[in-house]
């Protein structure tokens, strides 16, 4: 390992110290208690340090260990995911395995329950990202299977993203712990399009 | 397979509203509507569960009470929600204070609770309206989302309010939040579609139309998707036809 890389390691070592510890913090006290100062004792570092990797301070900081959560959320999900070669199962186990990864959660939870007027808008921000990052692996996927001609491959990426998003946060009358009730969810509401004679 | 999912559903139903059976068994009319909405859940000051004074004093009250929410209406389309005060609608409703606080204890959010659950109504009545006079089941549904859609857009206290305070509005449409608003629409499937499909197939169909028009509705590319009738039926064609066969497989042969 150069100079260079051990460097860049160390910033992400730290950097790392501190989103974990403002997660820790935030299930203890909540979003809105959390303060940089006390970021920094517990990481044992200066708040100068902190501002350092979070310029934007704890606005920053908060939106930051979101968007973190929600990336190891989403490398699990493709982690899981990539044993199943059909698209079908994927939707389907990917969506029972995404909604149980929510429920399990602990701070999301108890965020959601104590203070959802600070955490739910910062979650819809969040939201666009993750439907991005869901309409591009769509994407991949459909090179996989069999599409009908005259469907815009975009078109139906982008509402497979939305959907699957809106399913796993909000399934409604829908029981996704049931495997056969999302397996019709999926053949229907779904991958029906791809069958579809545009 | 098939009665296990209608199974859940319908077990998914009665725990989560408790007045959808009322709802159920009589037509789309306000206060039955208004009764069945749902608690919006978590801890937001805003709910849409407790109501604040009977609409159905008198005659005198019912008058001074409509002055009011037209006149909350009128400064939600000037200023949002956050700017907006009880002065503000005071004032717009040509009331004294005394009286706002009379009739609404609890203030703007009780107010706007009201709206909100007026204008659901509204919207349920025009799309069984709207279905009543559709040619066939698609170009019910087609008919159905563009009236939706056409209502969200054209409401333009809800635009100013999504405009000036969107960090107010969007988070009514996740989590749980969301999981209430599909429950009490999938509750009136059948008023809508009933004329075609069993009530099962119903309830599944509306909810799912009424969460690609809300999630479209919310996220910001989105909006544009359903500006016309063309685009909405041309979606229609390509995503629910399908969809909808695919679905009618599980769930008996219903009258297509």
């Amino acid at each position: 390992m150069n100079k260079q890389s051990l460097r860049s390691q160390e910033l992400n070592d730290t950097k790392a110290k501190i989103l974990r510890s403002a997660l820790n913090l935030v299930a203890q006290v909540g979003i809105s208690k959390v303060t940089i100062e006390e970021v920094a004792t517990i990481c044992d570092i200066s708040r100068m340090t902190i501002y350092r990797y979070f310029p934007g301070g704890k606005e920053q900081l908060i939106a930051d260990v979101i968007a973190h959560e929600a990336f190891n959320w989403l490398e699990e999900l493709m982690e899981y995911v990539s044993q199943y070669n059909d698209f079908e199962d994927v939707a389907v186990y990917g969506i029972m395995f995404a909604r149980t990864k929510l429920l399990e959660h602990k701070v999301l939870n108890k965020v959601l329950d104590e203070e959802p007027e600070v955490l739910l808008p910062m979650l819809t921000i969040e939201a666009n990202r993750v439907i991005a990052f869901i309409h591009l692996y769509v994407v991949t996927q459909l090179f996989k299977v069999k599409m009908a001609k005259g469907l815009d491959a975009d078109e139906v990426a982008e509402y497979l993203a939305h959907m699957l998003l809106s399913v796993i946060v909000s399934p409604g009358s829908w029981d996704l712990t049931d495997e056969s009730a999302v397996r019709i969810l999926v053949k229907s509401q779904f991958l029906a399009v791809l069958s579809s004679v545009g | 397979m098939v009665s296990n999912q209608a199974a859940s559903t319908k077990k998914k139903y009665s725990t989560n509203s408790d007045h959808s059976d009322d709802a159920l068994d009589d037509s789309v009319s306000g206060d039955n509507l208004a009764n069945s909405l749902p608690n919006f859940g978590l801890n937001l000051s805003f709910s849409l569960g407790t109501k604040a004074v009977p609409v159905t004093e008198s005659n005198l009250e019912g008058t001074t009470y409509d002055k009011i929410t037209e006149g909350t209406f009128e400064c939600l389309a000037k200023f949002g929600y956050s700017k907006t005060s009880m002065d503000d609608i005071a004032k717009q409703a040509k009331c004294s204070r005394a009286t706002l606080y009379r009739l609404f204890p609890n203030g703007k959010d009780a107010i706007v609770t009201e709206l909100v659950k007026k204008a659901v109504t509204d919207i349920f009545v025009l799309l069984k309206e709207v279905a009543e006079t559709a040619d066939d089941l698609y170009d019910a549904i087609s008919k159905t989302m563009a009236a939706a859609t056409y209502h969200l857009n054209q409401n333009v206290a809800l635009q100013k309010v999504i405009e000036c305070d969107p960090d107010f509005i969007l988070p009514l449409l996740v989590f749980e939040n969301m999981d209430s608003v599909l429950l009490t629409i999938s509750n009136f499937g059948s008023e809508v579609f009933g004329k075609w499909l069993d009530e099962d197939i119903s309830k599944v169909l509306i909810e799912w139309l009424a969460r690609i028009v809300l999630t479209y509705f919310s996220s910001p590319k989105g909006q544009l998707k359903f500006n016309d009738a063309n685009a909405i039926s041309e979606f229609v064609d390509i995503f629910i036809r399908p969809g909808l066969s695919e679905m009618t497989k599980f769930q008996g042969i219903p009258k297509i």
